[in-house]
């Protein structure tokens, strides 16, 4: 008899589950709010799995992601080596929600799929909101100096201006 | 050009009430949402987790946010992006003035019958966290830090230690490690995390990385960046216990300290907040108290659900597309005190022992419909203890609860016709007890 308390993370309601197996293998759950989480108390104990979610790179985008997820759970011994094949992914504009991204993920059968639509015209914006940005923060700087300034305070040797 | 509603913040909360206020038969409605695209924080939330509930699958946030956006797209809602709303004021015939921002207009102003606040929350400043030593590089709020991962694709450092057990924080403690991070430790100034259970399991859990309660940052080490951070444990006073220091090197601390409603604006329109959610006081129609100016979402109280954003967000739209109707019946309409002040025709919800707030914080009995949801938060983790509920000190309702902790809102629903048993029904209390009574 093997017995284990466990929190649910199908909702996030996290109902506590008691998962047990008895000698013929036979596995019940109790705890559980829903059939989900007799299904996850079964596989939690036997096999667990986990969606696994990431980004990869937009190709010819410097520095711009799409998020992305595993179309179904995937082993959770195999979240590395998925992680892995997803640093050599690229996704192409346009992206659509949906879309295959990689096919069978480090072996598991299992599609990864972007999670987000993304088109050119927002990758343009958002490279202009980055230099509103960079002014805010200047501005936000400038307006402490002066205060310090204000105060009689010198900008020397504080060491915040290193 | 006059608008019915306006809604300020194109999140999940104002999507949701744009389409319930469409739902309702409300004619102009407007969202004005200062980001450069609709969704809000569900953009750099890529997990999955949202929306079991709603959709009985589970989606990530972008996924939840476009399920939405489609809906009000569909629907032609209309919407301005990178528009910042920037004032509401009181104006003629119960109007309100509402004053944005953007780059082809400029400022402006609209009036509208009524507002929806869906401005979400931010997070606490760092300022707040008291931690002495210098403030050299490498010390990021957790949504900073989640926004350059997801969004910018590049990460904030290599080794690192999370200050507060928030979801950000758990979260983003996963999402590093994923991504080949060592992330070293999550300390948490609280003997209990303020976290959802699930997250702590399949973020924390899952990859063997300490949860320390009771712990804090004492001192951070380095100069231009940070080069290690010392954690000691906390007593009940959350003084920090000498002799208990371990020093950690590290790169990067993130700082996951909680998160603070938006309401600026509301304040200078003179919505009053509860101080225990940093919110407005709302009635039952989730109106504040400043007639036609409804709350919704993170702005109202911080949520960790987005399913329940949705629905409460649904129930602001209808509420307010009700309230046009009514207006352009009547000018004069009954006055709202969410505050409490002993109103007539309010009931007065008191949040006693072990309850730290109550949304909403009146009732009146006449505008109420047959079920109405209250949504609270414990002050503490509470296990085998009974929820109650007294109408004017009876008592009325007792519900036995495994476990109750301050990172996970709970819900209780009230009829009508429980109300309508007691007529001169003035007040509601609700509290935790050990005994079943
Ligand atoms: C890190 C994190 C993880 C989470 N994980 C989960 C999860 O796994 N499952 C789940 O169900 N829920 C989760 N949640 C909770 C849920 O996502 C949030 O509660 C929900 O998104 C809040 O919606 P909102 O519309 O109230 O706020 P927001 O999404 O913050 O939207 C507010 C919008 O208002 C805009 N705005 C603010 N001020 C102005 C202004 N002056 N003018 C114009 N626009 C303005 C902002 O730009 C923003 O777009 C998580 C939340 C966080 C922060
Ligand atoms: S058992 Fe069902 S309701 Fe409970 S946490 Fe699991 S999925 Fe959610």
């Amino acid at each position: 008899m093997e017995k284990r308390e466990m929190i649910c993370i199908n909702c996030p309601l996290g109902c506590i589950l008691s998962v047990s197996r008895n000698e013929a293998g036979e596995v019940t759950v109790s705890g559980n709010t829903c059939p989900r989480g007799a299904e996850y108390g079964r596989t939690e104990l036997t096999a667990p799995k986990r969606v696994l979610t990431s980004t990869v790179r937009i190709q010819g985008e410097k520095g711009r992601v799409v998020p992305v997820k595993t179309a179904n759970p995937v082993p959770k011994e195999k979240i590395g080596d998925c992680m892995e094949a997803l640093k050599g992914a690229e996704a192409r504009l346009p992206v659509q929600i949906g879309d295959v991204v990689l096919e069978n993920v480090a072996g598991t059968g299992i599609a990864v799929v972007a999670t987000k639509g993304v088109e050119k015209e927002l990758i343009m914006k958002e490279l202009c909101s980055d230099i509103e940005e960079t002014e805010q923060w200047c501005s936000e700087i400038m307006e402490h100096v002066r205060e310090r300034i204000a105060q009689g305070n010198t900008l020397k040797g504080t060491g915040a201006y290193e | 050009m006059r608008q019915d509603i306006i809604i300020i913040g194109g999140g999940p909360a104002g999507l949701a009430a744009a389409l319930a206020a469409k739902e309702a038969g409300a004619e102009q409605i407007l969202i004005l949402e200062r980001d450069r695209e609709l969704g809000g924080i569900l953009n750099q939330c890529i997990h999955n987790g949202f929306g079991l509930h709603t959709f009985k699958e589970e989606l990530t946030g972008p996924e939840y946010a476009a399920r939405y956006i489609a809906k009000v797209e569909q629907e032609k809602i209309p919407f301005l992006l990178e528009t910042i709303v920037i004032d509401i004021a009181k104006a003629e015939n119960g109007d309100k003035a509402v004053t944005a921002m953007n780059r082809e207009r400029g400022l402006f102003t609209i009036h509208t019958k009524a507002v929806i606040l869906a401005m979400g929350c931010r997070e606490r400043p760092r300022g707040a966290l008291n931690i002495p030593g210098f403030r050299p590089a490498g010390i990021y709020s957790a949504g900073t830090a989640q926004r350059y991962v997801n969004i910018e694709g590049r990460m904030p450092g290599k080794e690192v230690v999370i200050l507060g057990s928030g979801d950000i924080g758990l979260i983003m403690a996963r999402r590093m490690t994923l991504e080949g991070a060592k992330v070293k430790a999550v300390a948490e100034l609280m003997p209990y995390s303020g976290g959802l259970k699930r997250n702590i399991v399949q973020c924390l859990d899952d990859f063997g990385i300490p949860l320390k309660l009771s712990h804090t940052v004492v001192d951070i080490r380095g100069k231009k960046r940070v080069e290690g951070v010392t954690l000691a444990q906390v007593d009940e006073n959350k003084k920090p216990i000498a002799g208990t220091e371990e020093y950690i090197p590290c790169d990067t601390l993130l700082l996951s300290c909680g998160l603070l409603p938006e309401n600026e604006l509301s304040l200078n329109l003179g919505v009053s907040l509860n101080p225990a959610t940093s919110g407005p006081y709302v009635n039952e129609s989730l109106e504040t108290n400043i007639s036609g100016v409804f709350a919704c979402g993170n702005v109202l109280h911080v949520h960790d659900l987005v399913d329940y954003v949705s629905e409460e967000a649904a129930a602001a739209g209808k509420y307010a597309a009700a309230y046009v109707r009514e207006a352009a019946d009547s000018q004069t309409r009954e006055k709202t005190e969410t505050a409490c002040a002993g109103s007539e025709t309010q009931i007065c919800l008191e949040a006693a022992e072990g309850i730290r707030y109550t949304v909403p914080s009146t009732i009146s009995p006449s505008h109420m419909e047959d079920m109405q949801l209250v949504r609270f938060r414990v002050a503490d983790v509470y296990k085998e203890v009974f929820l109650k509920v007294y109408f004017d000190g009876k008592p009325v309702v007792s519900q036995k609860k495994r476990v109750l902790a301050p990172g996970e809102m709970e819900q209780l629903r009230l009829k009508k016709e429980q109300l309508q048993a007691f007529p001169d029904l003035k007040k509601i209390t609700i509290r935790i007890e050990k005994e079943a009574g």
